[in-house]
């Protein structure tokens, strides 16, 4: 009868061994590195008279870059549009502003984008980077 | 069989302490007396036909066999102590099954995210829904345990410590009949 018992209670413990399986380990972060260093140049004036905004950034990794797409806001963190895409430098003028009727409060954002493995197809698609830190850049209008 | 045996150590170490508080004249008839009433304590009891369907009982709803033998206190505490214990077990391990298939899903639309903030995001859930996952694995696991515990004990407490306090016998007891007679209508059928 004590075996018996024994028994019983091992097997309830050998049944309460199913465990939590460990997580898959995160791939997202080593696709594409974030663009560090993204800052302003100058807010100066194209040879037509337009207000124009030149911005610089630099990425540590280089190896999976195909290209970067860089985004405009007026109105942080929503309705950002995107101004550029497939541009393969590391420095960009924005110089179709909107309207600007004293001064303007501008944001931007740089993301790269890379490519990765397509668990189901295999194929290489394309994968949207970490965003860069956001460019805050005033802009007044010229007298 | 180790706990049992080290169990067995201690109560024997424990009753020669209290009998030694009690009286300082250590002589072996006072050891003899010891390993008597430990033995008497320990001694499997003769199992009737009573004590075999109260066991039957207990083994399948603990405390039933207890309730079946008169002990109707104790009986219901083992059975409230195991059914709370299993339906923890059963209510953590669901939510643990659910978890797991939560990750499932969100591994699926983490490895199909096309980009960093929607696949950081799913990360973030994942990670999430893991700790849970192995909160509701601990406490499953701590009501299976106690649930197993409860049930042995239960066996332990019917075998050892559980008397048959014999049938109850019905009989044609006033407080029955009045009580029913309470309950009563009388029907008049000759009319």
């Amino acid at each position: 009868m004590k075996k018996i018992i024994s028994i019983l209670f091992i097997s309830f413990l050998i049944i309460s061994c199913s465990k939590t399986e460990d997580l898959i380990s995160p791939y997202h972060y080593s696709v594409i590195q974030k663009v560090s260093n993204f800052k302003l140049d100058a807010v100066d004036t194209t040879f037509t008279g337009k207000r124009r905004v030149r911005m610089s950034w630099e990425i540590s990794d280089t190896s999976n870059l195909r290209y970067f797409e860089i985004y405009r806001s007026q109105k942080n963190p929503d309705n950002y549009k995107i101004i550029a895409s497939n541009y393969k430098q590391f420095a960009f003028a924005d110089s179709a502003l909107p309207t600007i009727n004293d001064s303007l409060r501008l944001y931007y954002l740089v993301f790269p984008i890379g490519t990765k493995t397509d668990v189901r197809t295999g194929v290489q698609v394309s994968f949207i980077g970490p965003p860069s830190d956001t460019l805050i850049v005033t802009v007044k209008k010229l007298k | 069989m180790k706990q049992k045996i080290i169990t067995t150590l201690i109560l024997l170490l424990v009753i020669n302490i209290s009998n030694a508080q009690s009286s300082n004249n250590l002589s072996d008839e006072n050891l003899i007396n010891d390993e008597q009433k430990i033995s008497e304590i320990l001694k499997f009891p003769k199992l009737d036909a009573r004590r075999v369907t109260g066991l039957a009982y207990s083994s399948i709803v603990p405390g039933s066999g207890q309730i079946y033998l008169g002990y109707k206190t104790k009986g219901a505490a083992f059975a409230i102590g195991f059914f709370t214990g299993l339906v923890g077990t059963i209510v953590s391990h669901n939510n643990f099954i659910g978890n797991r298939e939560r990750i499932q899903s969100l591994q699926f639309d983490y490895l199909n995210a096309d980009r960093y903030t929607l696949a950081e995001y799913y990360w973030k859930q994942m990670v999430s829904v893991h700790n849970e996952q192995k909160t509701n694995e601990r406490a499953r696991n701590i009501f299976m345990i106690s649930t197993g515990l409860i049930w042995t004990l239960n066996i332990i407490d019917y075998l050892f410590f559980t008397e048959d306090k014999g049938p109850i016998e019905f009989s044609n007891n006033n407080s029955f009949n009045n009580s029913f007679s309470i309950l009563s209508i009388t029907v008049p059928l000759n009319k």
